[in-house]
């Protein structure tokens, strides 16, 4: 459900940038989804497929970038990426919380 | 030929747009906002109700009720003293979207004090959605157990505030508010606490404290 609002809000996005640039069609769209944005990758490719329909990006496919959050353990002064918002080092058990992972934007799109 | 363009813009910026041109206006108007949210039944119109009953002698408050679908819980607040009171069915959608806000508030009367957003009952998809409050209240229920914050802390991190309600039911459900309260604190340490129980009045004063303060700031 959550994920067919996001696709909505995502093609009024590409529809105003495909008018600005003066493109016939949208080919590919690039997206940054976060691993801690609660947006599932798959059902939003599902989504983004039925709300393109009919519009300039019909025929455009959805590449979708999961980027991970990251903790970084000043212990043992290592990065690690994570799926959670609060996390206990690997190495030490060190809590630490997690940066990143909220991302949800749109990157590029290639047009003609 | 086909060429790349450049974008990187957050994909709810239309919403964003729209809910800052709301805080301005609210902000304008020297108007209290809270947007409350949860999963269903944790006791938001409850709480409302009870709050509505305390404040609306004194207070002019208004609500939006963010529901996907009915509008029991409109008459049920407008019942409260509610000064006005709006009906937003969301036709489906599991979250309110701040032009959905802009649109039910251009009926709102002059001279509000306070408005209470509910939004619809849902621990995901809310979060993202800013309706241009002042503030972000998070309501749990014990009888939701401890393991909420861990769950969907999008939620718990996007608030500045956490009621915990139903604190009457700790005795039969055997568990500590204090554990709950250490679990929501570990997901976003900022978070400001109220114990609750909506049904027999339990705490309610810190809570109505914090919102007659919210009315006299004016924000
Ligand atoms: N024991 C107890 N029950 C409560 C409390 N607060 C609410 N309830 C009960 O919980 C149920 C759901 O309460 P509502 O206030 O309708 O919950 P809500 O969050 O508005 O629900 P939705 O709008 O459907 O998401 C009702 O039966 C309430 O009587 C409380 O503090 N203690
Ligand atoms: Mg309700
Ligand atoms: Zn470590």
């Amino acid at each position: 459900m959550h994920e067919l609002s996001i696709a909505e809000s995502l093609m009024s996005l590409i529809v105003e940038n495909a008018r600005k640039s003066g493109a016939r069609s949208v080919i590919k769209v690039s997206i940054v989804v976060g691993n801690l944005s609660g947006i599932v990758g798959d059902s939003l490719k599902f989504c983004f497929d039925e709300a393109k329909r009919s519009t300039v990006a019909k025929d455009a496919e959805l590449v979708v970038d999961e980027v991970s959050a990251t903790a970084y353990c000043v212990k043992c002064e290592t990065q690690f990426a994570v799926d959670q918002y609060v996390f206990n080092c690997p190495d030490c058990g060190e809590v630490v919380i997690p940066s990143g992972g909220q991302e949800l934007y749109l990157k590029d799109m290639e047009v003609e | 030929m086909s060429r790349t363009i450049k974008i990187e813009k957050s994909i709810l910026e239309k919403n964003d747009v729209v809910a800052v041109r709301l805080r301005k206006m609210f902000s304008g108007r020297k108007l209290a906002v809270i947007n409350i949210m949860s999963s269903p039944g944790a006791g938001k119109t409850t709480l409302l109700v009870e709050t509505l009953k305390r404040l609306a002698p004194r207070i002019y408050i208004g609500v939006i009720e963010g529901d996907i679908a009915t509008d029991h819980d409109a008459k049920k607040v407008e019942q409260a003293g509610a000064a006005w009171v709006v009906q937003i069915n969301t036709g489906g959608r599991c979250h309110l979207e701040a032009s959905m806000v802009e649109k039910a508030f251009n009926g709102a009367p002059d001279g509000l004090d306070l408005l209470i957003i509910e939004n619809v009952g849902n621990l995901v998809c809310p979060s993202g959605f800013d309706l241009g409050e002042g503030h972000r209240v998070m309501l749990g229920a014990l009888t939701e157990g401890l393991d909420k914050p861990k769950k969907y802390p999008g939620m718990f991190r996007a608030c500045g505030y956490l009621v915990i309600n139903k604190t009457d039911l700790a005795s039969v459900l055997n568990i500590d508010v204090s554990d709950y309260e250490k679990e929501a604190l570990a997901v976003n340490p900022d978070l400001k606490i109220f114990k609750t129980s909506a049904t027999s009045g339990d705490g309610m004063d810190e809570w109505l404290g914090w919102l007659e303060s919210l009315v006299i700031k004016g924000e």
